[in-house]
């Protein structure tokens, strides 16, 4: 790559082509203050904090690219005044009081005005009224705390495709808007989050996270995300007096998403409401009875010989082997495991691929982070995208061709190309199965069904309905089940669910957020999930009570 | 030994900045000790300095005619001013009635509000009138120095008040500037 030679401050630097001046600038260790520039955003030179001098011109580092033969200066008594001036006109545009902002200690703005001494308004301050919208169920956009830096409409256009944020009007009346003015719980939106994370001020904050920031910081634990097998890198945030999740951020720096997190990874984990099993309890008679948690080991024992147990994809590679263990070939899964065909692509090679083509997935609902990747570069025609036999979904506004089956069966017979369409799908029906496996030019790209699927078909469990005198089930999902009079029904679960209700023995294990585990993601690699919270004092660490039922030695 | 002279006064504020001028505890008693002289204070209760005073304080925001004269009469016999606290410095927490007029204003805090019957807006003389917007310290008298936080917490009023005492500028650096 060709190189460019420029001098910053009067140091002689020599960058890639294509660098911005900011690029170079932090190469060097020499700090240009920025507001709206995110590293995971294309640079838009909005804000004019980053303002330097190349002889003189003033140019905005965060877009300029660095050229041949320019002498910047990042800090002067100009450009500090400019730079004081527009901090202020950003702060008078609207109403910027931290007192009663709920980002207050962990604002971008309000760090920039101590950065660059700001200790009064200039100018009169705010008097418009701007719009305060709750109608979304997650996030509140409140416009008066907005300077229209356009980082959410970055976020939710080029980062993850959703094309939801906009702007409209022009000066002072300028103003975010989803769906050209709809109300952004109205909207298009699929609640992946991203605008609220790169946010620099408290226009858009989470409902949920409202005013429980630290001021010190919260505590931030970077683990994968155990919704779904895609497992992507998050950052959950807790306030450290707490024992609760406050939130959860994409990591940028982590795969197979980069960031990118979907409504099910960064809201419906924190808001899923179960009733939780406050103790284990034993069927006694006609009534349930609650156990001490000691005495769990002689009842399970005398129940477990013959005994077969049914697992969810909720269970960590751990758990699964002991199970596996103590139950010996009795270990069956609650759903199917095997690909129809196995994957031949990455989650990374939806970045390239020529066609992409989704069979049967409302993506955005199950896999998000899969569904922006695919949409930011269908998008912007990077990548054709064909939908087969789809259902009305987010995904259908998007250009796309829309076939049946049999329609894309018989598009593709004469296709001979090499690695021309990659596809994404579920279940495939047998006669789709033995179309496509022998078709030429195809990657495909399997989505189990549960965050563990890997691991199960990895072990050896196989799908099978419960049948037996004695069933344990494990898990936390557990789909219903015909189970006949007079079976013994163990449930270990985190929480109620159908199956407690019948269940002879209740067994309260811990959740997501507080074992530790690890996972086969969908690309079979494995990933670890690290505790977060303390759990509650009933909860059954699994992996332990397995351990002391195993035989000794 | 040189004193410096100094009286204090709050308007449209919630004396939060005046609990952390106090929260300076023993140091207030050490910076008397460096010839600091209170004047005309909350604390002293004394209402109008003397003439020539070296530094006033200002809490509060100006928010009616009666906060409009003491800040303009502090102003003529203070030679410098200090504005403490957001509300002096930005107007603060008050200026959220600058979205309204000072009609609906009373309307909603004396007559819509749900519990009160049959009310009427309070038209006493003694009362300030309420201006149209609330006004931070600066934009009615000419300001010298700028303490902003909600409250600043007693550090900060300590490190000002110890240089002015010791013969420096006080200057308000990263770690010093707090807006909430």
């Amino acid at each position: 790559m060709s190189k460019v030679k420029l001098r910053i401050n009067g140091i002689d630097v020599e960058t890639e082509l294509g660098k911005t001046i900011l690029e170079a600038a932090q190469g060097l260790g020499i700090f240009i203050p920025t507001l709206c520039h995110h590293e995971a955003l294309i640079p838009r030179g909005a804000c004019r904090m980053c303002i330097v001098e190349d002889k003189g011109r003033l140019k905005a580092a965060c877009t300029m690219p660095a050229e041949n033969g320019m002498d910047i200066i990042t800090d002067s008594p100009r450009i500090q005044h400019i730079r004081e001036t527009t901090i202020q006109m950003i702060f008078t545009s609207r109403n910027h009081y931290c007192m009663y902002c709920e980002v207050s200690g962990d604002c971008e703005l309000q760090d920039l005005g101590y950065k660059l001494g700001m200790d009064h308004f200039n100018f009169a301050t705010y008097e418009n009224r701007y719009p305060v919208d709750t109608t979304h169920p997650y996030i509140i956009f409140e416009h008066n705390r907005c300077i229209l830096c356009g980082r959410c409409v970055r976020a939710c256009t080029d980062l993850t495709g959703h094309y939801v944020l906009t702007e409209r009007s022009r000066g002072v009346k300028t103003l975010i808007v989803a769906d050209i003015e709809s109300p952004l719980g109205r909207s298009s939106c699929v609640s992946c989050g991203a605008c609220v994370q790169v946010c620099p001020t408290g226009a858009l904050i989470e409902k949920r996270a409202a005013y429980q920031r630290n001021r010190e910081k919260n505590e931030q634990i970077k683990t994968v995300c155990d919704m779904c097998p895609v497992g992507c890198g998050i950052e959950i945030h807790k306030n450290p007096g707490t024992n609760s999740v406050i939130k959860i951020h994409g990591d940028w720096h982590a795969g197979p998403t980069n960031g990118l997190l979907c409504k099910n990874g960064r809201y419906l984990s924190l808001y899923e409401e179960h009733q939780v099993i406050s103790s284990p309890r034993m069927r006694r008679g006609t009534s349930m009875k609650e156990i001490k948690a000691g005495d769990l080991e002689g009842v399970i024992k005398e129940k477990i010989n013959g005994a077969a147990a049914y697992v969810d994809g909720s269970l960590s590679n751990e758990e699964l082997s002991q199970i596996k263990d103590l139950f010996g070939e009795k270990v069956y899964s609650l759903r199917p495991v095997n690909a129809p065909i196995p994957s031949t692509a990455r989650i990374e090679d939806l970045n390239t691929a020529g066609t992409i083509v989704v069979f049967r997935l409302d993506l955005d609902a199950q896999y998000g982070a899969l569904g922006s990747l695919i949409k930011r570069r269908v998008a912007t025609n990077e990548a054709g995208l064909i939908l087969v036999d789809a259902s009305e979904n987010t995904f259908s506004k998007l250009p796309a061709k829309r076939l049946g089956s049999f329609e894309f069966l018989a598009d593709i017979k004469g296709l001979t190309g090499t690695n021309d369409y990659l596809l994404v799908y579920q279940d495939l029906e047998d006669k789709e199965r033995a179309a496509l496996s022998s078709q030429q030019g195809m990657r495909f790209l399997w989505l189990p069904p549960e965050t563990n699927t890997f691991g199960l078909a990895k072990l050896g469990i196989e799908h099978a309905a419960p049948k037996g005198k004695a069933l344990f089930f494990f898990g936390k999902d557990i789909p219903e089940v015909a189970i006949e009079d007079g079976t013994f029904v163990a449930c270990f679960s985190p929480h109620e669910n159908r199956l407690t209700r019948r269940a002879d023995l209740v067994v309260p294990i811990r959740d997501g957020f507080e074992r530790e585990g690890t996972f086969y993601n969908l690309e079979g690699e494995i990933v670890r999930r690290v505790p977060v919270l303390t759990p509650g004092p009933d909860r059954i660490d699994l992996k332990e009570l397995l351990v002391r039922m195993l035989p000794k030695g | 030994m040189k004193t410096i002279t100094m009286a204090s006064t709050w308007c449209e504020g919630c004396s939060g900045c005046h609990m952390s001028f106090l929260d300076m505890d023993e140091r207030l008693v050490e910076l008397i000790g460096k010839g600091l002289v209170l004047t005309a204070t909350p604390i002293t209760d004394l209402k109008i300095p003397p003439m020539g005073t070296d530094l006033g304080i200002i809490e509060g925001a100006v928010a009616t005619d009666h906060h409009m004269e003491d800040v303009k009469e502090l102003r003529h016999r203070c030679k410098m001013i200090v504005a403490l606290g957001d509300c002096a410095v930005f107007g603060g927490i008050n200026t959220m009635r600058n979205y309204f007029t000072v009609d609906e204003l009373l309307h909603r805090g004396y007559v819509t509000t749900e519990s009160t019957v049959n009310g009427t807006p309070p038209t006493s003389n003694e009362l300030g009138k309420l201006l149209p917007k609330v006004l931070s310290v600066h934009e009615v008298v000419k300001v010298d120095f700028f303490i902003p936080g909600c409250p600043p917490p007693a550090n900060v009023i300590y490190h000002v008040l110890n240089e002015l005492v010791e013969g420096r500028v006080p200057r308000l650096t990263q770690d010093l500037l707090y807006y909430d």
